[in-house]
């Protein structure tokens, strides 16, 4: 199924755009987006997603269809997602 | 010359202007040690020599600068000084941070900090030539804005590497929103009104030149934390964004979030697309660049290429386009025209327009009226009325001459219940992004000792860590929780304050050190990093729980600073609005206030990790004690004023 994601910087330097579509398989979970973005534009878009122990980096938050669903909370991999779902990547941290 | 080995200078430079004594004063390295530098340093000398009877304007009010610790050495972003004073803004504790070159070329002349005292008899300006101390005339130079009392400065001076401090107009009138601006517009001391106390000493301008160099101990050492930051910087997502688009990316976090806070702190959501960062690095930026050895290159210089504006050229930040929602203007010349009017005047960005926004909800609330305004109205969204009153704020004219009071003050002075409208905390008036939703920033805002301030902590971590860093670090999986959690909170944000304190006593940048994506690059930067570069410097062993502790004791002072003034937990408070009234909008803060029960359950715990009274907020005397303290418990204690 295809999702539809808008990505914030760095994520859409890495991607090269700021909408994209994404195939995922059906019954796809949050986790199987992250999983897809990288296998389809690689290493420059995981060393923005992972930190260098391979951990997923917790200040991301995702937006699924205007939900927020922080990464640093568990079972926010595992949040189910639909066919045609918007879901927004952005960097959690302000600071200014 | 040679090269001394270690980060400081050796001396201390005292300047009255009433009798134009100078003096100079050794370092004490054992001081130097406990209290690192910057803002330790600052916050020593403005708690020992300004008593309570001391009014900010008053001759006896010491305005005191001193360089980071590390500033002067090759370490990557460290390029900043603090000014501190007591600040007529919230009559307590006040400091500003800047970078530019003046600090280094304080350190190269010889000294760690320069405090000066007394007041001139008419317009002067310092001049610091290596050992050579003058006060000279500034008769010529009253009147001009900033970036031509710099330029004039570097003519006479006949040395275009000369370093200077200076207030413009807005300075000179004693305009409590007045900055002092270091190095042209390179960098502002904006915050609590410090350009003012440089006014009412008739102090113009310092320029100042050095030529010795600071050395490194142990240059291996050095090296190796060297390259052990660039990689860290190499892989931290928080960067790339700040490198791309500035300080201007923050926009993004507020979008998602939905709090704007414009027009006055009411409205979550706003029409900011004009003010989207691609906008102005498409169509306005002419220069990037960066603070000294800095890699995160975050600095930016705009120019308005046509319009009514045309030709303006400036450095502008994020809480530029912040304060213009807060004044419901989202035009993108405007913000930078903001920006480029607040620079050349000597304005405080952030406290000029919350105090417009604040006339303009008096405006629309019918508390100010056209005969207050002089025929002039004053909507929210009118870019020109925006403009014309940051001019009279600057200048003390008509109704900018109450504002330029700020806000709380001018509410006061306006009565009818105007108090409710000025968004401010301990008389400063807010920054950063709207609080409701999150009640650890709101309660950050509160715990500041300079009044509302975002980089006085790291709020931010909350959003940062799991939940088993909470549990391990905090003691609580909830301090992980942005929205609901409550535990673990206070001492996050106790945690926080000491942590970017360590900046601010080695001048570092916040935005290079202080601020990641995860917690584990944030403590390897502003810990690890940090306290390896000062042992480098310095030759000294001084372990990171130590330069936590150095943080802590900073604090503690600015904290008993504001104590003895006569501020407990009643003045760590947020605006009433943020409790009662709901931010309006659709993102995930829509719709929020900040719960009163939970705000007073963290400030109970940050209050217990602090070791302070949770009923009353003040100090403990074993607290003070273990911070190396005890003359200032004693102090207290003489006051009644321990916990």
């Amino acid at each position: 199924m295809e999702v539809r994601l808008k990505l914030y910087p760095p994520l859409s330097d890495a991607a090269g755009a700021a909408e994209i579509s994404l195939e995922v398989k059906d019954e796809a979970m949050l986790g199987d987006v992250v999983e897809a973005l990288v296998a389809r534009f690689g290493n420059g878009m995981r060393r923005h997603l992972f930190d260098t122990e391979g951990r997923i980096i917790p200040s991301w938050a995702v937006f699924l269809n205007q939900m927020i669903v922080p990464f640093n909370q568990p079972g926010a991999l595992k949040v189910p997602v639909k066919e045609k779902d918007e879901i927004s990547f952005i960097l959690n941290i302000a600071g200014g | 010359m040679a090269k001394r080995k270690g980060s400081y200078a050796g001396k201390f430079l005292r300047v009255d202007l009433s009798t134009g004594k100078v003096e100079k004063q050794d370092l004490d390295l054992d001081f130097a040690h406990k209290y690192i530098g910057g803002r330790g340093f600052g916050s020593r000398f403005l708690y020992d020599e300004v008593p309570p009877e001391v009014a900010p304007f008053d001759p006896a009010n010491r305005l005191i600068f001193t360089p980071g610790a590390l500033f002067g050495t090759a370490v990557p972003a460290a390029s900043r000084t603090t000014a501190t004073a007591k600040s007529p803004t919230t009559g307590m504790h006040g400091d500003g941070h800047a970078s530019g070159r003046w600090g280094a070329m304080l350190k190269s002349a010889g000294y760690d900090m320069l405090i000066l005292q007394g007041a001139a008899p008419k317009p002067v300006y310092l001049w610091v030539d290596n050992e050579k101390v003058e006060i000279r005339d500034a008769g010529s130079l009253w009147g001009k804005t900033t970036m031509e009392t710099h330029q004039a400065l570097q003519e006479s001076l006949r040395d275009r590497e000369v370093g200077t401090l200076c207030i413009g107009p807005a300075g000179e009138k004693k305009v409590r929103l007045a900055s002092i601006f270091c190095d042209g517009i390179t960098g502002t001391f904006a915050r609590t009104g410090l350009g003012a106390v440089m006014g009412s000493k008739n102090l113009k301008a310092v320029a100042t030149r050095g030529t010795r160099d600071i050395g490194i101990a142990d240059v291996a050492a050095f090296k190796k934390a060297y390259q052990e930051y660039l990689q860290v910087i190499s892989v931290d997502p928080y960067v790339p964004p700040a490198t791309k688009y500035g300080t201007c990316r923050f926009m993004y976090h507020r979008v998602k979030f939905g709090i704007h806070g414009a027009k006055n702190w009411r409205l979550g959501d706003f029409d900011w697309k004009p003010l989207d960062p691609e906008v102005f690095r498409s169509d306005y930026q002419i220069k990037a660049s960066s603070c000294p050895m800095c890699p995160v290159r975050c600095r930016r210089e705009y120019r308005i290429p046509a319009g009514k504006y045309a030709g303006t050229v400036t450095k502008m930040e994020w809480e530029t386009i912040a304060r213009s929602m807060t004044c419901g203007v989202n035009d993108p010349e405007a913000a930078i025209y903001f920006s480029h009017l607040c620079n050349q005047y000597g304005l405080d960005i952030e406290g000029v327009g919350d105090t417009i926004a604040f006339a303009m909800e008096c405006y629309e609330k019918g508390l100010l009226n056209d005969q207050d305004t002089e025929g002039l109205p004053l909507p929210f969204g009118d870019s020109d009325v925006f403009m014309e009153m940051t001019r009279k704020i600057a200048f003390r004219e008509g109704l900018g001459d109450l504002l330029a009071e700020g806000s709380l003050r001018a509410a006061r002075k306006i009565g009818k219940g105007a108090e409710q409208f000025a968004m401010q905390v301990k008389g400063s008036e807010m920054s950063a992004a709207d609080p409701r939703g999150m009640p650890v920033r709101a309660v950050s805002y509160a715990t500041s000792t300079r009044g509302s301030d975002h980089l006085r902590s790291n709020p931010y971590v909350e959003e940062l860590i799991t939940p088993e860093e909470g549990l391990q670090f905090f003691g609580s999986a909830e301090a992980a929780d942005i929205f609901h959690g409550l535990q673990g909170k206070g001492r996050l944000l106790a945690w926080s304050e000491n942590l970017v304190t360590i900046g601010d006593l080695l001048g570092l940048c916040k935005f290079a050190y202080y601020r990641s994506a995860t917690l584990t690059y944030l403590r390897k930067k502003g810990v690890e990093l940090a306290t390896r570069f000062y042992n480098a410097c310095n030759g000294t062993r001084l372990s990171e729980e130590e330069m936590l502790e150095a943080g802590e004791r900073a604090f503690n002072i600015e904290k008993a600073f504001n104590v003895r003034e006569g501020a407990g937990r009643e003045k760590d408070i947020i605006p009433e609005r943020f409790f009662k009234e709901k931010l309006v909008g659709t993102g995930p803060s829509g719709g929020a206030v900040v719960d009163r029960q939970k705000f007073d359950l963290i400030l109970d715990e940050y209050y217990g990790a602090r070791g302070w009274n949770e009923k009353t907020g003040l100090q403990k005397k074993a607290t003070l004690e273990r911070l190396g303290l005890k003359d200032i418990a004693e102090d207290l204690a003489r006051r009644k004023r321990l916990g």
